[in-house]
């Protein structure tokens, strides 16, 4: 029992259907783990342990009479507490949501227990999604597993720290400007923010609704891929929801990636940027060109009006979704949070149209890079973890706000709504995990399970577990 | 008459809609401006596709 928390997905999958591993055990290994180690990661905020040894019994009496219903079937996994979970409560990772309690799931949530997931818990979140380092005035910190004295990033700063902490195999997080990503790269794990649209939002709480996606974390590749086949698709209920094909996203994890054309912006994502972040992105550039791919540096000069654009659009529409509680329940907002939201509130019209305007174009030029480039590669975040007490932070001699430099680099794929992986690239010198980040046309998730899965075989980074 | 609701030195009227206190203000009012001063830098971009900046041109000229 003590090393099943140890296991990605795939390898726990292939025992399950060989029934070689029961799902009950394999449940009860990762709630002991949550019991081992919580106390210090306090990454849940409601564990379901009854619930989980009910379905786990379940499960295993499918198994056992031959109804196998694919790769998640007996997989424990935990949902971001923004996750409407019929019956149980939902936060929102907020004091006003605290008895919050939905009478229906979101279509995700059906989607993975409809394909026999396991559900362990509601996972710590930065308050109501809206900032980048899971501080959380309400619940406590989520704390990192490399460093407990330092933030997973955020704002599914939870989902971050229990997947890397193998108190669950997978975990979904939601990405308005980077909040899958950054605590992915933080925590040493992969994560995917999928196209805009590709997964359904329906019963996922809102930030800003031409912003938001959803998708899975986890210690491997092919486990996202898996996690992503089993979310993705459209929903009716869902207005933003695109109706195109779903591939099979393990499909082709084993192609060959030479001749891949790979595009590196040599500016904006390395204005402000960490030595040690900078010498591993320059690390796993030469490993593609390794296995074949061109990498080419490049001028993307519209990626100057990200910040702009991403935070006029973020803010505006998280004030309109949060108006009546920032006008009646504003005492019980975290500060950070409250005034993000009154900033958003004092947009004007004119600013939030001009920065849809400017958002087409942005979108058209990024767009047109794709017409010579498969892929284009930067780092996910520009330093490793910080301190949680930290709200600046020393980059090569300057000091820089913690809290907007988290987001600086992952912002461009949401305006563009583009997919996006975050892989692990190697360690910071203090021993705190290093993200990239690999965006694709829209749609192509499957190329970038593709190139993420070749990366990965070369590194050791792959299914890392730190001892706690 | 002013048709923006564009951020000005005085105190918006509409702040208790936000639970803005004058102290809070003081905080937000140098956000808000350098955020909107950033989002006119956009419209550098916005030239060759905005048919308004077209049609005040002619009028200037």
């Amino acid at each position: 029992m003590d090393h099943l928390h140890k296991l990605s997905i795939s390898e726990a999958s292939k025992l399950l259907y060989k029934k070689e591993l029961s799902p009950v055990d394999l449940v009860k290994a990762h709630l002991a783990r949550i019991k081992k180690t919580d106390a210090k990661l306090n990454s849940f905020i409601t564990i379901l342990e009854d619930t989980a040894i009910k379905s786990a019994t379940q499960a295993e009496k499918e198994i056992l009479s031959g109804k196998w219903k694919g790769d998640l079937h007996g997989i424990p996994l935990g949902l971001k507490d923004l996750y409407f979970t019929k019956g149980v409560p939902t936060t929102i990772g907020s004091e006003i949501y605290k008895n919050f309690i939905p009478d229906y799931d979101a279509k995700v949530t059906r989607n993975l227990t409809e394909a026999g997931a396991i559900i362990l818990g509601k996972l710590q979140m930065h308050e109501f999604a809206l900032g980048t380092t899971s501080y959380n005035p309400h619940y406590g910190s989520a704390r990192n597993p490399w460093n407990l004295e330092c933030v997973t990033g955020g704002s599914s700063g939870g989902s971050g720290s229990s997947v890397s902490a193998g108190q669950c195999m997978g975990a979904l997080g939601s990405d308005t400007g980077g909040s899958i990503r950054i605590p992915s790269a933080l925590c040493g794990i992969v994560g995917m923010k999928p196209t805009f649209g590709r997964v359904s939002r329906h019963g996922v709480f809102p930030l800003s609704n031409s912003l938001d996606t959803v998708g899975p974390m986890t210690r491997t590749v092919e486990d996202n891929a898996i996690m992503l086949n089993a979310i993705s698709g459209h929903d009716e209920q869902d207005p933003y929801s695109a109706k195109v094909k779903v591939s099979d996203f393990k499909a082709h994890l084993e192609n060959d990636i030479n001749k891949l054309k790979i595009a590196r912006p040599r500016t904006y994502f390395y204005d402000v940027i960490d030595k040690e972040v900078l010498t591993l992105i320059d690390k796993a550039c030469s490993q593609f060109e390794n296995l074949g791919a061109e990498v080419d540096m490049i001028d993307l000069p519209i990626l100057d009006h990200t910040l702009a654009i991403s935070g006029t659009i973020l803010l505006t529409e998280a004030a309109e979704i949060h108006s009546e509680n920032l006008r009646t329940k504003s005492s019980l907002i975290g500060d950070d949070v409250k005034l993000r939201l009154q900033q958003g509130a004092l947009t004007s019209g004119t600013d939030y149209v001009k920065s849809q305007r400017g958002r087409s174009v942005y979108n058209q030029r990024i767009n047109e890079l794709f017409e010579t480039y498969d892929i284009l590669l930067a780092p996910t975040v520009p330093i490793g973890a910080p301190p949680i007490a930290d709200n600046s932070i020393d980059v090569n001699g300057n000091q820089e706000l913690v809290g907007p430099l988290m987001a600086r680099l992952t912002r461009p794929q949401n305006i563009t709504g583009l997919p996006t992986i975050s892989v692990p690239i190697g360690f910071t010198s203090n021993q705190m995990p290093v993200g990239m980040q690999l965006t694709s046309p829209a749609f192509q998730e499957q190329m970038l399970y593709n190139v993420a899965y070749q990366f990965e075989n070369l590194s050791t980074m792959k299914n890392i577990i730190p001892p706690l | 008459m002013s048709y923006d609701n564009e951020c000005t030195n005085e105190l918006p009227t509409k702040l208790s809609d936000f639970s803005i206190d004058s102290d809070q203000w003081e905080i937000l009012k140098p956000i808000s401006e350098t955020s909107s001063n950033s989002v006119k830098m956009i419209g550098e971009i916005l030239t060759i596709e905005t048919v308004s900046a077209a049609i005040f041109s002619v009028v200037e000229s």
